[in-house]
């Protein structure tokens, strides 16, 4: 504890107090007074090693030892207000999840560059869903032409 | 689990072991085929039940005396003498199976498939190629017959790939078909299959030549009915192959019917390609209006697109065969289509409006000008009910000068033999020498030549052209290439009047490009001279005829389509276009009205001011004339396009706007209009001959001219507004135009 305490002044003392402050609340410190979730993994945090940041920002912490095993990993989103699951991309939710020991960062080599799709989180209920529909749905923007005649089109003049 | 079920399922068990011994051979019986027919010969069924022959057919017997009785399974049926044992068979009702026996084609006796037991006989025999002889025992269901057909299958299909699941013959495959009902249920060929090399044999036919089984049907067709030695066969045993020799391209205006007789996946179709399977399409019994043969077709159609069009049998018209033009044209009508009606504004582009509007346009305008200056023109796919509406509205308008394209400004329809084809199409194979005057019936009517080349083939029959240097399959006399030649030949003078004259049927066909000359009548009376001269009209022989271009001619000029005069075009202020497109317009003052009703914008539209969409003949029922003066009916295969209408109803809706409104309201009323006036378009699939000869036409005191005749069809591809709108036409012409 007195290590926290002796590197928040340090922190202090090179940023100053208004830079300070600043990064404290995007940091989300300010925010987990509210959101206990977020306290819970900040305390967690203490002592943990960072295993990687993915380019959305979330950082993946790792902690071996005195953990409990299967709570060993875990993940502090970047968005510090609405974070859900599906944020973390498809790369580190193999290591988040215990599937593989290997990072996020290194299976991102293997990600096909030609037709290897951005993540993309699910918007459900923010007003940007997904929805399918089908090739011939009047919703679907690239709905098919049923038409199976060409019309003549009266562009030539006499 | 009660005991009975116990029971059966240890019988069950049982029955799988004694199956796990089983032998290679679907049916085990026959392994020893001596003691099986011995078992077959001696419960020879005592009474029969009547069989009938295969399809329905008739047996026709030429000459009683000639008539000899076979025995096909114990039944005995009466052929006549030279009929093959396959033929025989069939008459007894009973099909064997064949894929190089093809009855419009020679003999070959190939693949071996037909092979039937015959009494004795050593060996199974090849009934397809067998004459049938007094008294024959012939036996098609026997152990030998079903394991000789068991074989030949194992044998045809050793070198056939396993494609059908992609292959566009699935489904309608004579191999497939004959593999269920008489191969084995199992192969034993372990070993590499042979491919062969594709062909390009052009546009219009696909090839996978590793399906072909080498039954040599469309190297027998390519000879023997459409007179091109391209197709040919190479090699020998495992690499023998159906090929061009060198590399080159199928040029025959029939090529198209290969697809038809080959009875495997080897020649499909290249448009239809992948395109569908056949049995997800509805097939509409109609005609084909690209020429005036009127070819019986069967119109393939999958929801509102026409896929594909195959022939029809109609022994008199067609028979088994249709050109390439009819078998193709049909993406043109997908292609070009005018669905809505427009008016052409102000500024001279177009505008499409409702119905009401363009008819309230059209009805007014007709209205402000004067009724002499008002000219109907019938096109050339129009039907007859259409033609029937047009020439009652405009006659209700006070005008007379309505005609249909390809007749000529002249047309003379007062004796109905002087424009159709009195012989008729199948009385051609009577003949036994040809004048041709100024027609190409190669290109003019396909199927018209194919069955004059049949009876060149078949009689050796002499044929004289007169005409401009054309491309013919058979042997002809170029006598000469204008109407001077002719009038040598009325005269006697010329070498060629010994041949009609020594002739026993001798017929002369004039060509529909002869309307459109200024001395037909003078070339009409030097044809009647002819005619007179070499008995060429007699009570029991009518060999004058006249080979039309369109399908609306003949029921144009049996309507009585013609104008009042033959300059109506230049005096013209509202000329009513019924799909006419080739109707020349240069003479047609600036500020005359032209409405066009069609359905493909084509070149009469570009003249038009007010557009109204039509439907076209496979969106329609609607009575066509032959050129033989046949008249069928074409019925409705898809929806119509857009907002168009039939051609008939469009008239009848004008004229109620006119308020000259017409007497009908259904097809059946306009029909009854019809037989008024010409009740022989009635009498559909009959064809009804002319009354009258020509003898009763007037003395014309015309001299015919030295101008040659010119060729009335250019580009056999193209010839009227949907083959010019289909791509695949183009391509045709592009390619295999000489």
């Amino acid at each position: 504890m007195a290590s926290v305490v002796r590197s928040i002044f340090q922190s202090i003392k090179e940023k100053g107090i208004g830079n300070f402050i600043k990064e404290l609340k995007q940091e989300g410190y300010v925010r987990c007074l509210a959101d206990g979730n977020l306290l819970q993994t900040k305390i967690h945090n203490i002592g943990a090693t960072l295993v990687g940041v993915d380019k959305f920002g979330n950082k993946y912490y790792e902690k071996l030892g005195d953990t409990q095993y299967g709570r060993h990993r875990w993940v502090e989103y970047a968005q510090k207000n609405r974070y859900n699951a599906s944020q973390v991309p498809a790369e580190w939710h193999g290591w988040l999840h215990h599937v593989t020991d290997h990072t996020g960062d290194e299976l991102l080599l293997l990600k096909p560059k030609r037709y290897g799709l951005e993540h993309k989180e699910n918007f459900s209920g923010e007003g940007d869903a997904y929805i399918y529909h089908s090739k011939g749905h009047t919703l679907n923007p690239g709905q098919r032409d049923w038409t199976r005649y060409q019309t003549w089109q009266p562009t030539k003049k006499e | 689990m009660g005991l009975g079920l116990l029971a059966s399922r240890a019988l069950r068990s049982s029955r799988i072991i004694r199956n796990s011994t089983r032998t290679i051979v679907s049916t085990p019986e026959l392994k020893n085929a001596d003691a099986a027919a011995a078992a077959a010969a001696a419960d020879a069924p005592s009474d029969l039940p009547k069989r009938n022959p295969v399809g329905g057919a008739r047996v026709h017997i030429p000459n009683p005396d000639d008539v000899i009785e076979v025995f096909v399974d114990g039944y005995p049926v009466k052929i006549p003498k030279g009929m093959t044992v396959l033929q025989a068979c069939e008459i007894a009702g009973v099909d064997i199976p064949r894929f190089c026996y093809h009855s419009r084609l020679s003999i070959a006796g190939n693949c071996r498939m037909c092979l039937v037991e015959v009494e004795k006989s050593p060996k199974p025999v090849a009934s397809c190629a067998m004459p049938a002889l007094p008294g024959m025992k012939i036996k098609t269901d026997t152990p030998i017959a079903k394991k000789a057909r068991e074989g030949v299958m194992e044998f045809l299909l050793m070198n056939h790939p396993l494609d059908c699941p992609i292959c566009d013959q699935g489904g309608e495959c004579d191999l497939q078909d004959q593999s269920m009902a008489f191969g084995s249920d199992r192969g034993r060929f372990t070993e590499m299959k042979r491919s062969v090399v594709d062909k390009n044999l052009g546009p219009l036919v696909k090839t996978v030549m590793t399906r072909c089984i080498q039954c040599t049907r469309c190297v027998r067709f390519a000879s023997e009915v459409a007179g091109v030695e391209d197709l040919g066969m190479l090699g020998r045993g495992s690499g023998e192959e159906i090929g061009t020799y060198v590399e080159k391209l199928m040029t025959s205006e029939l090529s198209g019917n290969v697809i038809d007789i080959c009875p495997v996946g080897a020649l499909t179709s290249k448009p239809f390609a992948f395109k569908a399977r056949n049995w997800e399409l509805k097939g509409t019994e109609s005609i084909d209006v690209t020429d005036a043969v009127g070819s019986n077709i069967r119109i393939d159609s999958r929801g509102p697109e026409v896929m594909r069009v195959v022939p029809r049998l109609n022994e008199d018209i067609n028979e088994e065969w249709i050109s390439d033009k009819t078998r193709f044209f049909y993406d043109g009508l997908k292609r070009q289509r005018l669905n809505d009606p427009m008016i052409r504004g102000a500024d001279g582009r177009f505008q499409a409006v409702s119905w009401r509007d363009a008819l309230a346009i059209v009805a007014e305008v007709m209205h402000q000008i004067k009724p002499e200056e008002i000219v109907g023109v019938a096109g050339k796919l129009s039907d007859a009910e259409s033609m029937m509406a047009l020439k009652d509205l405009l006659n209700k308008m006070g005008s007379n000068n309505i005609f249909c394209e390809g007749n000529g400004m002249r047309p003379n329809a007062d004796l109905r033999s002087g424009y159709i084809m009195n012989t008729s199409i199948s009385g051609l194979e009577k003949a036994d020498a040809f004048l041709l005057v100024g027609t190409q019936p190669r290109v003019e009517a396909a199927m018209v030549n194919a069955r004059i080349r049949k009876t060149v083939k078949a009689t050796n029959a002499k044929v004289g052209y007169v005409g401009p240097a054309a491309d013919f399959n058979y042997d002809h006399e170029h006598l000469g290439t204008d109407p001077q030649t002719l009038v040598e030949i009325a005269k006697g003078s010329h070498p060629f009047s010994s041949a009609l004259k020594n002739a026993k049927n001798p017929v002369i066909i004039v060509g529909a490009g002869v309307f459109d000359r200024d001395d037909k009548d003078a070339v009409f009376a030097a044809v009647d001279t002819i005619a007179k001269n070499n008995n060429v009209v007699r009570p029991d022989w009518n060999g004058l005829n006249v080979l039309l271009l369109n399908a609306a001619q003949a029921a144009a000029l049996d309507l009585g389509l013609v104008p009042e005069s033959d300059k109506c075009i230049d005096s013209a202020k509202f000329v009513y276009l019924m799909g006419a497109d080739d109707v020349n317009l240069d003479k047609l003052p600036d500020d005359a009205f032209v409405v066009y009703q069609g359905h493909h914008g084509d070149r009469g539209v570009y003249r038009a001011n007010v557009i109204l969409p039509a439907s076209a003949f496979t969106e329609k029922e609607g009575i066509y004339e032959n050129t033989e003066g046949c008249a069928q009916i074409t019925l409705p295969a898809v929806p119509t396009v857009g907002d168009a209408r039939d051609d008939w109803k469009i008239v009848r809706a004008l004229s109620e706007v006119a308020g000259v409104g017409l007497p009908y309201d259904s097809l059946g009323a306009i029909r009854s209009r019809i037989k008024t006036v010409a009740p022989n378009l009635l009498e559909v699939d009959e064809r009804q001959p002319a009354t009258f000869s020509t003898s009763l036409r007037p003395e014309v005191s015309q001299k015919v001219s030295a101008t040659p005749f010119t060729p009335a069809v250019e580009n056999f591809y193209m010839t009227d507004a949907i083959t010019r709108a289909s791509k695949i036409m183009a391509q045709c012409s592009a390619l295999l135009k000489k």
